[in-house]
């Protein structure tokens, strides 16, 4: 495809990138929410250990939701780029429906649906955000003419009688 | 002249902007369907939306400003100077923010499961 997107790695290789952004972006986040939830639920004495124990437990689940949401998405981003053979906003969106979809089709047609429609309205949103970005640093990034300043009157020009 | 390339602290603020951005449009689009299916509850509409809201952009801007400083990497500045807001970080962005909203939507639609899960 002649318009790819060269800020991000190729298909098939930015399925694993987004598997490993993804797994680190839960995995930190989580450490540190429930970090902080362990220390605060925790009695004097033991708090630094039950913030640890904490972190350990439960980042490893988050960071395994994140990838594994990650990893789909990008899937489908792939597979949604070679059949369209497009680049748009609306290449996320399809994928995101798709994503929505496979990850609640255990719930049933109804939670299946729901969760399609609902992970594409999310993607609808950030695709929505990413144009107005992109609109906001164009205009911030508008090349403007140079002024040039007037070029000073010469004293001989008014100083020159008028011929009559 | 080149502009400086935008370091980690940079990233992570911008990051956290574009996340809670985001997670405001999110939180009026979710919190508005709750809304109208269930009713405002006690405390009237505009604040349960607002409630809906200001929580769906905390977590999104905690969860984008990691994913911005994950993603880091150099960046070949070619436009003006004073431009903080490159072509390729705001890409960036955008695709940790769709991963990153996947993710939390699982979150939020099935929490026995994630309790589940952690018991094992």
């Amino acid at each position: 495809m002649a318009s790819a997107d060269h800020t991000r790695d190729p298909c098939p290789y930015v399925i694993l990138n987004d598997f490993g952004a993804a797994f680190s972006m839960g995995t930190i986040g989580g450490a540190i929410w429930h970090s902080i939830k362990g220390w605060r639920n925790s009695p004097p004495g033991e708090k630094r250990i039950s913030a640890i124990a904490a972190a350990k437990t439960r980042a490893p689940v988050l960071g395994g939701n994140f990838g594994v949401w990650g990893g789909l998405f990008s899937t489908f981003d792939c597979a949604v780029k070679g059949v369209r053979r497009k680049e748009d906003p609306w290449n996320a969106i399809i994928a995101g429906f798709f994503t929505g979809g496979a990850l609640a089709v255990r719930g049933g047609w109804r939670a299946t649906r729901n969760g399609a429609i609902g992970c594409a309205c999310i993607l609808a949103v950030f695709e929505g955000l990413g144009i107005a970005l992109g609109r906001m640093n164009a205009e911030y990034n508008r090349p403007v003419a140079p002024v040039i300043p007037d070029a000073p009157a010469s004293g001989s020009t008014s100083a020159a009688p008028a011929a009559v | 002249m080149q502009s400086m390339q935008p370091s980690t602290v940079d990233k992570l603020k911008m990051g956290a902007i574009m996340g809670s951005a985001a997670g405001l449009g999110i939180g009026f689009l979710f919190g508005g369907v709750a809304v109208l299916r269930y009713g405002p509850g006690p405390r009237g509409f505009l604040r349960t939306l607002g409630q809906y809201m200001l929580t769906s952009a905390a977590t999104f801007g905690f969860f984008m400003s990691i994913g911005s400083v994950i993603r880091n990497e150099d960046i070949p500045l070619i436009q003006q100077s004073g431009s903080h807001w490159n072509q390729r970080l705001l890409n960036e962005n955008a695709n940790s923010s769709r991963i990153f909203a996947l993710a939390m939507q699982q979150a939020k639609s099935s929490p026995r499961k994630s309790n589940e899960v952690a018991e094992c």
